[in-house]
């Protein structure tokens, strides 16, 4: 694993993509240090790291495009294949130097708090969680890059997707404002959802076996609840929908709140996002 | 060394290798041929567990590929058809790297990438970025890769595709040069290269064993009764005049070419030839040119791979 995390983190360096990434996360962190906290006088750092996160929807499919897409692309699958290592390995190795990548021009922005308490009263602590919690989200954001490279031989496709993706994901939170709270309508949109869930298992599995049984179990027991108490799936909809937005979990870091759910949240992203990329891999072993 | 029990691997419902069976002993260099689409890159992907077959095991050295992959994958260097390597990465980055992932220490590391680039003789590009050189060097650089953790089992897909003559012949020796030290499975569909540097043969054809065994011993099978080619200036009735008198003659086949002459082919003992000469002489007909024509591989793989899909391979010699 850690051969794949050096080879993957040294690739970003001798390349542009490395430089590029250091260079806008520190060019536009330093802009808006320089607005909000020197220009405006906030003495909050993270005010700065809340107005990052909308870059990360077009830094993240830069950083995670040609993780797995880029070595199908060029046929080096077949060497990580062959060699003495498992799909795990590959998955965390290329992930770990991806947050690497993105977690190194980090560290250069963790001393703009410093510089900033030498010239006012800056809340460290509340600068460090954010800084942290910017850093947490960016990992499961980059899981979910890297998942997505794994779906396709293509660079642009993977990148297009993941950008798509993320700007959904930004999205979902205002978008369900305007989602309806009719109970049939989210039931019906939450069993159709347990298809969508199951082909899409069926799919990375190729075990029939498994999807129908998920689908069964799935929608069967939303049936069964719904026949129970139809009263249960008022509102689920908008509910779901502001619970997978990644982005939105920043805000009690912004707030000066360490949200120890928000970490978990992450970390439970890039655990699920990871065991769907080994899964991906594995897939493409069966030659499917 | 190598144990492959009903291998099969179906492609939604293509079946592209069929219930192969077949053990590699260790030290030989073992030619795996077959036309294109015969299933020899699929096969060669199983035994190195870059694909999962549907049904069906692959031993290395007692280990299964798929339950112990890295303990058995650690005894395989593996070259695909088509090399792969990291074009922005130098030749010296790239074996290091294939290096550290079978977790050679830093000291062995550098013995064993130094050691694989005099072995396929790339040490003056260690410096180089593998997208600046020429077919033959990437070639080289993906054997090299495969001697770096100096694995028991060499497998080569078609290793010698796209070289140019001096390079095949220098790829053939490097490969004769690790029969010995390794166990060497080669495939190609290029019978010469195959004849040249393998110790044994097997024949593979839509996804099936059709043959196995060393290139003697399935010509030996194969050859059946020695044919005789004469060519002679006498017309058809009187050829089959001459040798009506000689016993033991089971076919023969008569075809005019220009200026009278003509070629005659037989099937006969080879102790029949002498006889064969005399009764010409005798008749004052005179042979232009007599020749006993072996079996050849090419003839055995042609016979083989021409017939429809069978059951069943024929295993010559022990395997």
């Amino acid at each position: 694993m850690s051969a794949i995390f050096k080879r993957e983190l040294n690739s970003y360096y001798s390349g542009m993509t490395g430089y590029i990434i250091a260079a806008v996360l520190l060019g536009l962190i330093g802009i808006y240090t320089v607005t909000l906290n020197l220009t405006y006088g906030y003495p909050n750092f993270e005010y700065v790291l809340d107005s990052m996160t909308l870059v990360y929807i077009v830094l993240i499919p830069l950083l995670t495009m040609r993780l797995i897409a880029g070595e199908r692309q060029q046929r080096t699958d077949q060497l990580l294949y062959s060699l003495p290592l498992s799909s795990g390995d590959v998955a965390l190795g290329k992930f770990l130097a991806a947050w690497a990548a993105l977690g190194l021009p980090l560290l250069i922005t963790g001393l703009y708090p410093l510089i900033l308490g030498q010239f006012g009263t800056v809340n460290y602590a509340t600068a460090y969680a954010g800084l942290l919690a910017f850093f947490l989200m960016g990992g499961a954001l980059i899981s979910i890059g890297l998942f997505l490279s794994a779906l396709t031989e293509s660079q642009f496709v993977a990148g297009t997707l993941c950008f798509a993706v993320l700007l959904v994901n930004f999205s979902t939170y205002s978008l369900s404002i305007y989602v309806s709270s009719a109970s049939y309508l989210s039931f019906l949109t939450l069993m159709l959802g347990g298809l969508v869930v199951a082909v899409i298992l069926w799919y990375l599995t190729k075990n029939l076996a498994a999807g129908l049984t998920f689908a069964v179990i799935a929608d069967g027991t939303m049936l069964a609840c719904y026949l129970l108490s139809p009263g249960l799936f008022g509102g689920i909809m908008a509910k779901i929908l502001r619970a997978s937005c990644v982005f939105i979990r920043m805000t009690g870091f912004i707030n000066g709140v360490f949200d120890l759910r928000a970490v978990i949240y992450f970390l439970s992203v890039i655990g699920v996002f990871l065991f769907l990329t080994v899964q991906a891999l594995e897939k493409r072993r069966w030659g499917e | 060394m190598i144990e492959v029990t009903h291998l099969t691997k179906v492609y939604n419902r293509h079946t592209a290798v069929s219930d192969l069976c077949f053990r590699l002993e260790a030290g030989k260099i073992y030619g795996l041929l077959g036309p294109n689409g015969a299933g020899k890159s699929t096969t060669l992907n199983l035994i190195t567990g870059c694909l999962a077959p549907t049904s069906g095991t692959v031993t290395i050295d007692g280990l299964d590929i798929y339950k112990d992959a890295k303990r058995a994958k650690a005894k395989i260097g593996y070259l695909p058809e088509i090399p792969p390597l990291y074009p922005n990465m130098t030749v010296g980055e790239y074996l290091r790297f294939t290096g550290q992932v079978r977790r050679l220490s830093r000291s062995a590391l550098a013995d064993r990438v130094n050691a694989a680039m005099a072995q396929t003789q790339i040490q003056d590009a260690e410096r180089c970025l593998i997208r600046t050189l020429s077919k033959g060097y990437r070639q080289r650089i993906g054997i090299a890769q495969t001697l770096i953790g100096n694995p028991e089992v060499i497998i080569l897909d078609e290793p010698t595709v796209g070289l140019d003559p001096k390079q095949i012949s220098e790829i053939r020796e490097l490969i004769s040069r690790l029969g010995g030290q390794h166990t060497v499975v080669l495939s190609s569909h290029i019978l010469s290269e195959v004849q040249a540097v393998c110790d044994h043969v097997l024949i593979l054809d839509h996804g099936k064993l059709r043959a196995s065994g060393t290139p003697e011993s399935l010509e030996q099978q194969f050859s059946g009764k020695p044919k005789l080619t004469l060519s002679v200036r006498a017309d058809q009735d009187t050829v089959k005049r001459i040798l009506r008198d000689v016993p033991g003659i089971d076919t023969l086949t008569y075809t005019p070419e220009a200026h009278g002459i003509a070629t005659v082919t037989l099937e006969t003992d080879r102790a029949r030839n002498e006889q064969v000469f005399l009764a010409f002489s005798q008749a004052q007909c005179p042979i232009l040119q007599m020749q006993e024509t072996k079996v050849s591989l090419e003839n055995i793989f042609l016979e083989l791979t021409d017939q429809p899909e069978q059951e069943g391979a024929k295993h010559v010699g022990d395997l």
